[in-house]
């Protein structure tokens, strides 16, 4: 193998992917023998390292990285109007459907009377069910304690983040403190040096 | 012989994706939630912009939403995934042509708008290597906005999101052959910067 072959085939073996065994065989033959290819091969597996120090990060807002809001919306809305499209005599039947449900509605919710006061028209939704007080007063709890677990969870969350961050923070603020102490020295100490030199030159000067 | 975790996880995604095509919405948001995390990575490497990312990996998520019934492969949702994804980074590259990124300001940050603790803590880090991680981190940043968007892309595709060399080709529409000197000339091109 020579060293075209050797870098043609550099990635593969970097990798593992894509290299026969017999290749991979020749490859590494080829590295022991051949320095320049050695060390390309090896400073590619530095950079490789260096890469790696850059960690997968999550995405801070689930609600906006996921497509929650996507798949909540109803989709077979969104493929309604291609089938109506497709198929006109369907969207006719559709039609004449929701026009029968909605005389069926009206007929059922609408009064005719005729009486003394001539003819009389009416119509309306019937009422819901009630709920009795009990039971609204129990959902109202419910509802209550839910909120309020709520934000002690995030109240909790949000502290454990802060936390997070002075620490962080402090640890920065150490080296930094440590790297001007050791500035401070080395200026202090080159400093002296300096002023020792002179003073000598000045000692120098008057014994001459 | 056992299946591989990549071939559980792709039989899972095929099962996931025949519910969503037969109507069950919230099979799509479990599908999403296994991905989402390697598609914001790749889109936040690729781009180099954290609020950015947020908001193409919504986007990518909510065109294959839309279009899951033209796929054809479901054992490709992976490949086909990043591809949207790519689509997203350069259509928004395109839009914002003239914008260079500002890492130094582009640390993620919560709505209440504080600094979020980056991921790079490990309790046994000492001060120093934290601070050498995150310099390092900081610096690779720096240098992949500079290299060519062609070597960079197969760069994050193979080092970060472990992709084959054919599925990236599949991926970027070029030669196997391609993929590779692209990788190899990215990856020198890194080492010179890293060293600079």
């Amino acid at each position: 193998m020579n060293c075209q072959s050797a870098r043609d085939l550099l990635v593969s073996v970097l990798y593992d992917d894509g290299a026969s065994t017999e290749e991979k065989k020749t490859f590494y033959h080829h590295l022991k023998a051949c320095e320049d290819c050695r060390g390309e091969y090896f400073e590619m597996m530095g950079t490789r390292v260096s890469l790696q120090q850059w960690p997968d990060l999550d995405a801070l807002d689930d609600r906006r990285g996921i497509p929650a809001e996507v798949a909540s919306r109803p989709s077979w809305w969104r493929v309604l109007p291609t089938i109506w499209a497709a198929r006109p005599a369907l969207a006719q039947l559709a039609w004449l459907l929701v026009l029968g449900v909605l005389a069926v509605f009206v007929a059922l919710n609408t009064e005719f009377r005729l009486g003394g006061d001539g003819l009389i028209v009416r119509s309306g939704l019937r009422s819901a069910t009630d709920l009795d007080d009990t039971r609204v007063a129990d959902l109202v709890s419910y509802m209550v304690a839910e909120s309020e677990r709520r934000q002690s969870r995030a109240y909790a969350q949000a502290l454990i983040k802060l936390q997070e961050n002075v620490q962080v923070q402090r640890q920065y603020d150490f080296l930094e403190v440590g790297k001007t102490q050791t500035e401070l020295e080395k200026r202090y100490l080159d400093g002296l040096e300096e002023n020792n030199r002179m003073l000598k030159q000045i000692a120098q000067k008057v014994y001459r | 012989m056992g299946q591989t975790g990549g071939e559980v996880v792709e039989q899972d995604d095929q099962v996931l994706i025949v519910r969503v095509l037969r109507g069950d919405t919230e099979s799509y948001n479990l599908l999403a939630q296994r991905w989402k995390k390697r598609i914001f990575n790749f889109v936040y490497r690729y781009t180099g912009n954290y609020e950015d990312s947020e908001d193409l990996t919504q986007e990518t998520f909510t065109k294959a939403f839309r279009n899951l019934a033209r796929l054809d492969d479901p054992r490709r949702f992976h490949s086909w995934l990043y591809k949207i994804a790519l689509n997203e980074c350069r259509m928004e590259h395109r839009r914002n042509r003239n914008h260079r990124h500002v890492f130094l300001d582009d640390q993620p940050q919560d709505g209440d708008g504080e600094v979020a603790p980056l991921q790079l803590r490990d309790p046994a880090d000492s001060p120093e290597a934290v601070a050498s991680k995150r310099e390092t981190m900081e610096k690779l940043k720096q240098v992949f906005d500079l290299i060519p968007s062609e070597q960079r892309v197969v760069i994050v595709m193979k080092e970060y999101e472990d992709l084959k060399f054919h599925e990236i080709a599949e991926i970027l529409e070029i030669p196997l052959s391609t993929v590779k000197s692209r990788l190899y000339k990215g990856l020198q091109t890194l080492k010179k910067m890293l060293e600079s």
